[in-house]
């Protein structure tokens, strides 16, 4: 928990607040059309600043000297980019996040030393590409920078994992079944425990062994 | 032999007009950037470089100007953050070997330098100015 | 350098770039800015090449380049191109063009493309991801017996670039035949067959590459190319 400054704009920024303001942080925003700035401070119980967050005393103005993260929301990513060089080389600031839209901009600002991003095309991407004609499976959440994912998916009467003991699935490297829902039972499996058909199996995966880890537990399509 | 140098200009605007026509019809190769194709018709009928339209905060347009091959990168667009981060990909993912930027706000002048950018600023500079720079770098790099 | 080119392209400062290196080759030029005027001067000249924009308004540059192919059989073209858009290079091949380019293009490669069609040295088979053949590798090695793999890959990228797809498919599989664990041999074969407008069999030839060998980024641009998706 701390103080959180993010310079913003669009649909997110109001839902990113709540969910900050909710978690305990406190929160500070700077926008820079000014109608914008006006409906949020009326909206939200947040310090909103009517400004641009590129400029280095607009981010003094906000506070950015007691911040402790810095997000950069904006819908340009050379915006983001600039109000995260500024946070990080003139203002100190250790922890900042940048939203990304052009995907290859993910490795170019990492190379420019920012590397919190998160791009908004590659998430909704790797979803559409993940996604199986059935939607017995649910993609969840990437971890450790996008090279591990955390996945659900239901066993069927075909899948390798039915009726198997958990310490007879071959599994490829880097994957983990980490949770089972059967009924209304949550279950952190042991190597013991048998899987059965109808189970929701929770399992971590590499993701460049996506492919081949759901294939041994659900099996194919 | 004549040096000749290859030079991405962004931002096909007043200055990046004159800019493009000057290395054009010195001899240089130039390949001038904007999102606006309406912008190229400032460049004069000597210009025989390319024109590539699209947004400088794309990697992929960048690629598409070949600035992986540039001597010199400059942008003078009218959006200082858009010539900062520009230019900084031409320096660091680009290895561009020299990046101008052009920054309205005095204020991000001296955190530009910082990035190692070169910085000119249109109040303290005309394009006279920037041009003898570039000429002068031109001329005096290897 | 001696010849004759007309040179198609909408864009003023292209027709300046292109007239000034070619002036320096010593060849004779002429410009249209568009396919209907390319098509009228045309009718009353030859030329022994034709530098053809594909992306002009007006008449579509595809169907300049069949009217061309219509009225002469010898003419070269060789086509520019969109940085980045080498499906359109496919087909324009497919009707007869002898090389590209990509704008934008520095003098030294329109130089290259340029000597390179008029002294009969298409290219375009090189260019299009099958690796380029170095200059000192031979054409022919009488002595190396045809069981050699280094061999026939020389041979299946010669028989390319003098035109004989066929005699290349057949070179290509001897290649795979005698390593079957590389992925250069199907890289070259499938490149071959999206030549041939086998694009089925393509696709398994650049997959069986991937398979092989996952880092090789050329089969997956060809991948990409037969499955129709523009990437870049």
């Amino acid at each position: 928990m701390g103080s959180v400054l993010i310079v913003g704009d669009g649909v997110y920024l109001k839902f990113v607040c709540r969910g900050l303001v909710s978690r305990g942080h406190e929160v500070t925003l700077v926008v820079k059309d000014e109608d914008e700035s006006l409906r949020l401070a009326e909206e939200l119980r947040v310090v909103v600043v009517h400004g641009n967050g590129t400029l280095p005393d607009t981010l003094k103005e906000a506070g950015i000297l007691n911040a402790h993260r810095v997000f950069a929301l904006t819908s340009h990513d050379e915006d983001n980019y600039l109000v995260c060089a500024l946070a990080r080389h003139r203002f100190g600031i250790g922890s900042t996040f940048a939203l990304v839209h052009d995907p290859e901009n993910e490795a170019v600002f990492r190379e420019l030393g920012i590397v919190g991003t998160f791009s908004v095309t590659a998430a909704v991407s790797s979803l559409i590409d993940q996604r199986s004609a059935s939607e017995s499976i649910r993609n969840l959440q990437p971890l450790a920078d996008g090279r591990f994912g955390l996945t659900e998916a239901e066993l069927g009467p075909d899948s390798p994992a039915t009726g198997k003991e958990l310490r007879e699935l071959a599994l490829p490297e880097g994957a983990l079944l980490v949770t089972i829902v059967r009924g209304q039972d949550a279950i952190v499996p042991r190597g013991n425990t048998r899987l059965e058909l109808g189970d929701r199996v929770g399992f971590i995966y590499l993701a460049a062994e996506y492919a081949r880890t759901l294939s041994a537990i659900v099996g194919k399509d | 032999m004549k040096n000749v140098k290859f030079i991405v200009i962004v931002g096909c605007g007043r200055l990046g007009g004159k800019l493009a026509d000057f290395f054009s019809i010195r001899g240089d190769f130039v390949v001038v950037l904007d999102a606006d194709p309406g912008a190229f018709a400032v460049l004069s009928p000597e210009f025989s470089g390319f024109t590539v339209v699209g947004t400088a905060s794309e990697v992929g347009i960048l690629k598409k100007a070949r600035t992986g091959d540039a001597d010199l990168f400059i942008a003078v667009t009218d959006n200082d953050a858009l010539n900062i981060m520009s230019a900084k990909v031409a320096l660091v993912h680009f290895s561009v070997p020299r990046a101008i930027a052009r920054i309205f706000d005095p204020s991000l002048e001296g955190f530009c330098r910082e990035l190692g950018l070169e910085v000119v600023s249109p109040v303290s500079a005309t394009a006279e100015r920037i041009l003898g720079e570039a000429v002068h770098f031109l001329e005096g790099a290897v | 350098m001696k010849g004759s080119v007309l040179v198609v392209d909408d864009e003023k400062n292209i027709r300046l770039m292109i007239g000034k290196v070619l002036e320096g080759l010593g060849l004779r030029i002429d410009f249209a800015p568009n396919g209907d005027e390319a098509l009228s001067i045309l009718s009353e000249r030859e030329f022994d090449l034709i530098l053809l924009d594909l992306r002009m308004p007006g008449m579509d540059g595809m169907e300049v380049l069949r009217r061309i192919r219509e009225a002469s059989k010898t003419t070269k073209v060789v086509i520019i191109t969109a940085h980045g858009n080498v499906d359109n290079a496919v087909e324009a091949m497919k009707l007869g063009a002898v090389d590209f380019i990509q704008k934008p293009f520095t003098v030294e490669e329109l130089r290259h493309v340029v000597t390179d069609a008029l002294e009969r040295r298409g290219n375009f088979f090189m260019r299009l991801e099958t690796g380029e053949r170095k200059e000192d590798e031979p054409v022919t090695s009488p002595e190396k017996s045809p069981g050699d793999y280094r061999h026939c890959i020389q041979q299946a990228k010669a028989a390319l670039e003098s035109g004989l797809p066929d005699e290349a498919c057949l070179w290509a599989e001897r290649a795979i035949a005698l390593e079957p664990i590389k992925a250069e041999g199907f890289n070259l074969l499938g490149s071959i067959l999206l030549i041939r407008n086998e694009n089925a069999k393509a696709q398994n030839l650049f997959r069986a590459a991937i398979a092989l060998d996952p880092t090789d980024e050329r089969a997956y641009r060809n991948l990409d190319r037969c499955v129709g998706r523009s990437k870049n």
